[in-house]
């Protein structure tokens, strides 16, 4: 039954149009369900910490809801929603960044992961393998976390949630040319922070622009 | 073809160049070590982020596991029975072994038969009460509208009545007090013709009186010249 009515089901765009003219809460309802979760990863990534995320994907949703007459149905549902995300995390990063938090919040995370590894032994020792991977995770979150904004928006959207460039220029309302460079940007950069021997200096990565990094 | 772009890396990288440019492209890179190099690098990266992958709420888990369970049953059942058909149709029959797959497809049917109608019946379930809320909804939302329409319309419709009430009693108001004021015209009319018929009959009751005097008079002198001769 549900694989029928999810062949039956209504695109994002009518479902947005019944909540504009009708306020359908279970359009919204349906649009709220497709879209929670890809936009939780996205905030999550964004911002580097699932509470917040939680908070800034609830407020984006209700963002939508009450600018929802300010959709126009030319452009793609998604294209607005992505839009309305990401705004919103940038302006929780400059929030951030005012307050200074950024760096206690950090400290915190990393206090709070080596705890979570010294508490696994005790229960069952994991293969190396899982090791490795947790950290080579836990390196790619980190080199993603310390890339400026711009480049990580879009390294969010195009590798991580797969919009194509022309859709990720629509987001962000940029021409589609600077959105390519600034992925080519992001990956140099990325390359350098993630290169074996450059493994503790992370942090400098921000000193570096990208042709230099592209050199090294 | 010379060194490509940024932009045309990045497309290449995550496939967004059509057929030809990719091809042209990769033709390159196979005389070009410089480009290769790079982008043999940066394909790493790619690679490398998708290390990082995020739990998914478990919330979301149970409901996409919600139906794989049954369709994984029905897999494991037309897995089973396909074998099951192609033994017996290439094998020469025997009868336990039938039997065997009889049973073996039963049993699944059966297990696939409950899932199917548990998950059905939640399903139902599910749709019967958001039906009936919906419904509830729908009609506690048409009773207001209607009651909010019929106090409308009485309320029009006494506005209505007191307007033609008022229209009614002003008419009624002026008509009365056309009559009062005719009435009293009548009256002063008929006053003064009254006061000129009784100054008329004054002046007749005058003349009379005066002739009488004056004939009184006349008497009283005849009278007086009569005794005078007698003496």
């Amino acid at each position: 039954m549900r694989i029928f009515s999810g062949l039956f089901a209504m695109t994002d765009e009518q479902a947005m149009w019944r909540v504009q003219m009708h306020d359908d809460n279970q359009a919204f309802a349906h649009l709220l369900s497709r879209w929670e979760e890809p936009i939780k990863r996205l905030c999550t990534r964004m911002l580097a910490d699932s509470h917040k995320a939680e908070d800034l994907t609830q407020e984006a949703f209700a963002r939508v809801y009450s600018h929802r007459q300010n959709y126009h149905h030319g452009g793609k549902f998604s294209t607005f929603l992505w839009r309305v995300a990401v705004n919103l995390c940038l302006d929780e990063i400059r929030r951030i960044k005012r307050r200074g938090e950024l760096s206690v919040q950090i400290t915190t995370e990393e206090s709070g992961d080596s705890s979570f590894t010294e508490t696994l032994p005790g229960n069952e020792p994991p293969p190396d393998e899982k090791v490795i991977r947790e950290e080579q995770a836990e390196q790619v979150r980190r080199a993603v976390q310390d890339l400026p904004e711009h480049y990580r928006s879009v390294v969010i959207l195009r590798h991580y949630e797969n919009l194509k460039f022309r859709e990720i220029a629509d987001v962000l309302q940029l021409p589609e040319g600077t959105v390519k460079s600034r992925m080519f940007e992001a990956l140099t950069l990325l390359n350098h922070a993630l290169a074996p021997q450059k493994k503790n200096s992370l942090r400098q990565v921000r000193k570096v622009s990208p042709k230099e990094a592209l050199v090294l | 073809m010379k060194h490509p772009s940024e932009e045309k890396s990045m497309e290449y990288l995550y496939g967004e160049l059509s057929s030809p440019e990719r091809k042209e492209l990769e033709t390159h890179l196979e005389d070009c070590s410089v480009c290769r190099h790079q982008l043999d690098r940066l394909s790493k990266v790619q690679t490398l982020l998708n290390d990082w992958t995020l739990e998914e709420s478990p919330a979301k888990h149970r409901i996409v596991n919600g139906w794989p369970s049954g369709l994984k049953w029905a897999a494991v059942s037309l897995v089973l029975m396909s074998t099951a058909f192609a033994t017996g149709r290439f094998s020469t029959p025997r009868i336990d072994k039938e039997t065997l797959q009889a049973e073996v497809t039963k049993s699944v049917q059966q297990k696939i038969e409950t899932e199917m109608r548990a998950k059905l019946q939640s399903e139902n379930e599910r749709l019967i009460r958001e039906l009936r809320f919906e419904l509830k909804n729908e009609l506690a939302a048409s009773v207001q509208e209607a009651a909010g329409q019929a106090s409308a319309a009485a309320v029009s419709r006494t506005q209505e009545q007191l307007d033609k009430f008022g229209g009614a009693l002003a008419t009624l108001r002026k008509e009365d007090k056309q009559a009062i004021l005719t009435t009293l015209q009548e009256i002063q009319n008929q006053h003064l013709k009254d006061v000129g018929m009784l100054r008329r009959e004054l002046e007749t009751v005058a003349y009379t009186t005066d002739e009488s005097f004056r004939q009184a008079k006349q008497q009283l002198v005849q009278l007086a010249s009569y005794n005078e001769t007698n003496n």
